[in-house]
């Protein structure tokens, strides 16, 4: 899902919670793609536990975030800072974002 | 030719070609200047939650524009059920720790711990007759973690539980007020993440590759919008992905649709499958054990002991394919100390095993496992001392699990000596659940 633009030399951080009863650990992941090449940083997070991940994209591009969970029923919390308040998600989520 | 009023052909041509270069020369900026209000009011339109677009200037309007396009057409390739998200869940650790008891629910069972929390209910019979035997596990881990600490919580999630288990149905068969017999397990996995992380950095350098692609398409689609006759109707016809390049072509000006690798994004997914089954695929720990009572739930009197038991464990799971059945073996070896509560007797032994499996996901959380081995203990026990002290035996487990749900599953196992006449056979079905206790879970929050 398209969630806005971010500014060049902004550094932004992704965070996510996973509820304590979901059925096994996540996986999230953060990527940058300009024309010069790509970027990106990744972490497993355990049910019950939160994770960020921050980078700071310093060209045009492509932002991405990308949260991959056990089970589609498995929930969470994400958010995207500063663009982008936590919200919840329900099942592998992928937010994208254009960096200007 | 000269007119009267003394122009020339040439001069009314040479006019016309000036106002003409005049129009060219000052309908261009104009014109990227309306392709622009048009990628804004089609973004506005087609993605009305966009944060920050308002800002954004107007000659990067259509690159904003062509990324959501790109976003569009690209983000149910990370989700799209190529890989079934129940084939990324790892099967193992999922059982609470009842080794060594009469209610064991593996041929040799592992060290690596549940994440949260669970529990067992066995219907047991021995020698003894008909017993009932309840497990519960923690994980400790969940209460030394913080939300900000991630790959702490990541790590001791998957590094040690404590488990403690006792008969149900007479706890206290003697009378004496004490309960006849309790277990305690401790599960230290030391492995950890480790396994997963060369996996880990694969899928890294491969979602770098894909976002480059994707920035690469964006610029590609924002040039084209940028001169596109009708930036509405490419955009319509993009999102709608058009397959006849010349729909596309009339309405962008040139072949616009994005360029993805469908095989790169498919790769990226079976990466993060590999990643989830390579984590549990092998572990290496401790397997630290205290049993008090009587461990043969009264078929021999007078084995009332306090047994201490310590060793490694080990396993390891080779995943040809992800999801696929796969074959692992597991194995332990350690050293016993058993005292008798009733007799000045004790000693010491060699306790081990070996075993193999054959695993089948079919679940989330769980699958079909079929296992098989041998467990051993001998030590220096007098010949008429081995049944009260329950060692010199070797003894053929097979188990079969089944799961029910995501969360549970029960699993029906078998014991017979080979070598050891005192030591009773045993048959337990085993009801097991995960996450028993998910509000536990809120602690580290």
């Amino acid at each position: 899902m398209f969630k806005g633009v971010i500014q060049k030399n902004t550094p932004v951080s992704a965070d996510l919670s996973v509820d304590g009863g979901a059925s096994g650990p996540a996986i999230l992941f953060i990527g940058f793609g300009s024309r010069e090449g790509g970027q990106s940083d990744s972490t497993v997070v355990a049910p019950g536990a939160s994770a960020t991940l921050s980078l700071t994209p310093k060209t045009q591009g492509v932002f991405r975030v990308l949260v991959d969970l056990s089970s589609e029923s498995d929930r969470g919390q994400l958010g995207l800072r500063p663009v982008t308040p936590a919200e919840p998600i329900s099942g592998d989520t992928t937010w994208g974002y254009a960096v200007v | 030719m000269r007119s009267s009023e003394g122009f020339t052909i040439g001069d009314i041509r040479c006019s016309i070609l000036s106002v003409a270069a005049l129009l060219v020369a000052t309908a261009g900026p104009l014109t990227a200047q309306d392709r622009s209000a048009a990628c804004r009011e089609v973004l506005q339109r087609r993605f009305p939650d966009a944060a920050g677009a308002a800002a954004v200037p107007d000659d990067q309007m259509c690159f904003v524009l062509a990324v959501a396009v790109g976003d569009a057409l690209r983000s149910p390739l990370f989700s799209d059920g190529l890989i079934s998200p129940r084939d990324l869940q790892p099967t193992s650790g999922g059982d609470a720790a009842t080794g060594g008891s009469p209610a064991q629910g593996e041929p040799v069972p592992t060290v690596q711990p549940m994440a949260i929390g669970g529990g067992t209910v066995a219907a047991v019979g021995s020698d003894a007759g008909t017993d009932a035997i309840t497990a519960l596990t923690i994980n400790p881990g969940i209460f030394f973690t913080t939300p900000r600490d991630r790959e702490e919580t990541a790590r001791l999630s998957r590094l040690s539980d404590v488990t403690v288990f006792f008969p149900v149905n007479e706890l206290d068969r003697d009378n004496d007020g004490d309960v006849d017999y309790f277990g305690a397990r401790v599960r230290l996995n030391w492995t950890g993440l480790s396994a997963g992380r060369r996996l880990m950095e694969r899928a890294r350098t491969r979602f770098a590759a894909l976002m480059q692609q994707e920035a690469t398409d964006a610029f590609r689609i924002a040039e084209v919008l940028s001169a596109a006759p009708n930036v509405a109707g490419c955009v319509d016809a993009l999102l709608a992905q058009v397959g006849d390049a010349g729909t596309i072509i009339a309405a962008c000006g040139e072949d616009a649709r994005p360029r993805i690798d469908a095989g790169a994004y498919e790769q990226f997914r079976a990466d993060l499958a590999e990643i989830r089954e390579e984590i549990d695929a092998k572990y290496f720990g401790l397997d630290l054990r205290l049993d008090v009572g009587d461990p043969t739930l009264g078929a021999v009197p007078d084995a009332d002991a306090t047994a201490l038991t310590g060793g490694f464990a080990f396993g390891r799971r080779f995943v040809g394919q992800a999801h696929a059945t796969s074959l692992g073996f597991k194995g332990r070896v350690g050293a016993r100390y058993t005292d008798l509560a009733n007799l000045d007797e004790n000693s010491f032994a060699v306790d081990g095993g070996l075993a193999f499996d054959v695993r089948r996901p079919v679940d989330d959380l769980r699958s079909v496992t079929l296992s098989g081995g041998f467990e051993f203990r001998f030590g220096d026990a007098a010949d008429q001392m081995e049944a009260l002290l329950q060692t010199d035996f070797l003894v053929f487990r097979a188990s079969l699990s089944v799961p029910i749900t995501s969360a549970a599953g029960v699993s029906i196992n078998v014991g017979a000596p080979l070598i050891g006449e005192e030591i009773s056979p045993t048959l337990s079905i085993n009801a097991n659940w995960a996450l028993l206790l998910p509000e536990l879970a809120s602690l580290v929050r």
